[in-house]
């Protein structure tokens, strides 16, 4: 996985600043709007092939946490 | 040559009021009208007044379809009622439509609780009806007044929902082929608490409590008799189930993708049928996306899509249209249907 190129798509469907995540970020998924959320969600699904559960994601503190969920499910392959 | 199901006619219905995204604008606050459209793909949903119930518009609906000519209420053998929003948990909401339809009172009338796939789920059992000679023309009435459930402050779900109904009339003819059909169908029960009204029946009863309106997730409100919608979850169930459905018709169904005139998929919203769509690699062209006007009406939007479609000229005879449906249940359902 491009983990730069992941976090400037993680930017943007967010509607972060472009450079404003950096792996070491904390994820607050908790205080998003339900919308960002399904654009992660479908981002992750679209440039991964992954698919995330919102409960798995919201577990996720910081963008290091969702790098490491995100390897974890590429190694064993997606759920489902 | 033998007797197939087809569909033979759809007409559907709206309740008068509207709700626009400025109104809900102005009520919710945080999101623009335009934000709202940009979210969702929807300008303007009708919901059912106070008063108006699943068989008023149900019946509304089929009046249409009579006043079409497509049929008499005296030629129905068979009524499928389809709806979440029952006027009472009993009787069965088509037993209340038979007599105001003045359907004969030796036809079939029975309810079924489905929302999203619901359409496809009632194409199957019409199917069945039919093509063992229980019935000869089976009315399928899908009609839902979600609006009912729904706390005034939940912009996740009052934004995307929209009440209606449509009645299809399913018949006989002679066909040396399926007309409706091969089906994929599909249930997964543990998703049932992502898509719920929690205090709804019997088994969690209604106190001075439930009622009682809170703050919950992203700043929305609601009480455990309203709805509820945890949208991110039901966007992975969709973008994992929806596409291993639509591989497994095709493979049932014997013929290339390319094959399919019009993909015409639970109208769920924009977002998702466009993620969907892009998964799939489906041509946009063929793809039919139109809430702009009557957002997610559940168990109703597929046959309001053919309906459209039809009046646009994109149905013709012959055409082979796949339907899928999926949602609350978790339920999906997916079949090929050959455009008369």
């Amino acid at each position: 996985m491009d983990r730069v190129a992941f976090v400037a798509k993680l930017c943007t469907a967010l509607e972060f600043p472009a450079g404003s995540l950096t792996e070491k970020s904390p994820l607050n998924s908790e205080a998003w709007d339900s919308v960002d959320l399904l654009n992660v969600i479908a981002l992750i699904d679209e440039d991964l092939g992954l698919t995330v559960s919102g409960d798995d994601f919201k577990r996720c503190r910081s963008v290091g946490d969702l790098f490491a969920l995100l390897e974890e499910q590429q190694t064993r392959g997606p759920v489902g | 040559m033998p007797t197939r199901a087809a569909i033979k006619a759809i007409t559907s219905y709206f309740p008068q009021s509207r709700l626009t995204n400025q109104e809900l604008a102005s009520q919710l606050g945080n999101w623009t009208a335009e934000e709202i459209h940009q979210k969702t793909g929807v300008s303007s949903r009708a919901i059912a007044g106070p008063e108006e119930c699943a068989s008023d518009l149900g019946v509304a609906a089929a009046r249409r379809l009579f006043e079409s000519g497509a049929c008499r209420a005296e030629d129905v053998d068979f009524l499928l009622f389809c709806t979440q929003s029952p006027d009472y948990a009993l009787p069965a909401t088509a037993c209340l439509v038979q007599r105001q339809l003045g359907l004969r009172t030796d036809s079939g009338a029975i309810d079924f609780n489905q929302g999203c796939s619901g359409f496809v789920y009632g194409l199957t059992l019409a199917k069945g009806l039919i093509e063992t000679g229980a019935a000869r023309s089976v009315l399928l009435i899908t009609a839902e007044t979600y609006s009912k459930w729904i706390h005034p402050q939940d912009r996740s779900v009052r934004t995307i929902f929209g009440d209606g109904a449509a009645a299809t009339l399913i018949a006989g003819v002679e066909a040396d082929q399926d007309l409706i059909g091969p089906f994929v169908l599909g249930t997964d029960g543990s998703g049932s608490k992502n898509l719920i009204v929690p205090v709804s029946g019997a088994r969690c009863r209604r106190t001075a409590q439930t009622g009682v309106a809170s703050e919950r997730e992203s700043g929305n409100w609601r009480s455990d008799e309203n709805l509820y919608m945890n949208g991110p979850e039901i966007l992975t169930f969709t973008l994992r189930t929806v596409p291993k459905a639509v591989r497994g018709l095709i493979e049932r169904w014997q013929r290339p993708l390319e094959d399919v005139d019009l993909f015409v998929f639970h109208q769920a919203s924009r977002f998702m049928l466009e993620r969907l769509r892009d998964k799939m690699a489906l041509p946009a062209e063929k793809f039919w996306i139109d809430m702009e006007q009557c957002a997610n009406t559940v168990s109703a939007t597929i046959p309001i899509a053919l309906e459209t479609a039809a009046a646009q000229g994109r149905l013709a005879s012959g055409s082979r249209v796949m339907l899928v449906g999926f949602g609350v249940g978790y339920s999906w359902a997916a079949t090929m249907v050959k455009w008369l």
